[in-house]
């Protein structure tokens, strides 16, 4: 509200019912003298009445059957599968067993010594051509009109 | 409810009841409270948003993301107020996404009666209608959202601050701000 008075602020509340007892006999007290709150509180009154005399809306439908019948809440099992530690015992030896024997052979590739292989590397963009391509022309393997 | 006669007239159900039923399985307990609620949570969304189809998507939203919090809801707030809190969070969230303001023209301003003058005075036309709903969509969206609540729902301002997460003071504070913006607006000086 704006401040044309020090109850300017409280008009809303009081509108509201919101004021406690001592404050809204105050602001009626005020409200006698005062045109400018009276005024706006009239505007206030006006436009609430205008605020529940809006149109009412509807969905137009029962919404209720098309959200129990959402595939969201059958893809959510109401009952949840509950297991005994007994029950996943076999599971966990199994899952165990199989990790060990994983990391046991792991180690046993990776203990034995190097074979020694030896990758040769390849120039292939070096500027000379290779050593025996030369040879061969120079020992005349290659006619030199071919070449 | 496996060992119980299902409950035929659920229209004497409280809230708080039908939520216990359907924590417990009774499914028809959450349509019920689906059937109370649609038509307040599409009004509100519908006039947050200004448009019939984001608003039954909304509203559906609104009520799903309920039936999958209701079970292991606790009734801090009613059930009402946590609803319309739901529906909020949603409705907020969408507005934001699409960071659309809406500029709807106002075409002729909001005659405020006299204050002298008797309740004949008072607006009641359907073009008057009109422009309050053309105001709303001009307003700010965290004013209009508190104008709803307290007008058309007519909560307390305990309840709107459960609503909103705020405390009563700025709730207090806040709703006289927005009925000044609004009347600013429908006069035309805003």
């Amino acid at each position: 509200m704006k401040k044309h008075c020090k109850w300017s602020e409280e008009l809303s509340s009081y509108l509201d019912g919101e004021l406690g007892a001592s404050s809204r006999l105050k602001f009626e007290a005020h409200l006698g003298s005062c045109f400018n709150c009276t005024e706006m509180l009239a505007q206030l009154r006006n436009l609430r009445h205008c605020f529940q005399s809006l149109p009412q809306q509807e969905v137009g439908f029962d919404l209720a059957p098309v959200i129990l019948a959402n595939p969201a809440h059958r893809a959510r099992p109401a009952w949840r599968p509950s297991f005994s530690w007994w029950q996943m015992l076999p599971v966990s030896f199994a899952a165990a067993a199989t990790v060990s024997l994983g990391v046991f052979m792991g180690a046993s590739l990776s203990s034995k010594p190097d074979i020694g292989l030896v990758v040769p590397t390849l120039a292939v963009f070096e500027p000379m051509p290779p050593f025996d391509v030369c040879v061969a022309v120079m020992s005349g393997c290659y006619p030199k009109d071919n070449i | 409810m496996s060992n119980r006669e299902p409950c035929c007239n659920w229209e004497q159900l409280q809230d708080h009841e039908c939520v216990v039923l359907f924590q417990g399985g009774e499914q028809a307990a959450f349509a019920e409270l689906v059937r109370r609620y649609q038509d307040r949570i599409f009004r509100f969304v519908l006039r947050m948003t200004d448009c019939r189809e984001e608003a039954l998507e909304l509203t559906q939203d609104t009520m799903l993301k309920a039936f999958h919090a209701l079970a292991d809801w606790r009734p801090d707030a009613t059930f009402a107020t946590w609803l319309f809190c739901v529906a909020n969070n949603a409705t907020m969230d969408r507005l934001r996404r699409k960071k659309v303001v809406k500029y709807v023209p106002i075409e002729e301003h909001m005659d405020f009666p006299d204050p002298a003058s008797g309740p004949e005075d008072t607006m009641q036309s359907a073009q008057q209608y009109r422009i309050l709903e053309a105001a709303l969509q001009r307003v700010h969206a965290d004013y209009r959202q508190i104008l709803l609540l307290r007008e058309v729902e007519e909560m307390t301002y305990a309840e709107i601050g459960d609503v909103l997460g705020l405390r009563e003071g700025t709730v207090k504070s806040r709703i006289a701000r927005a009925r000044q913006a609004l009347i600013e607006i429908c006069k035309g000086k805003a």
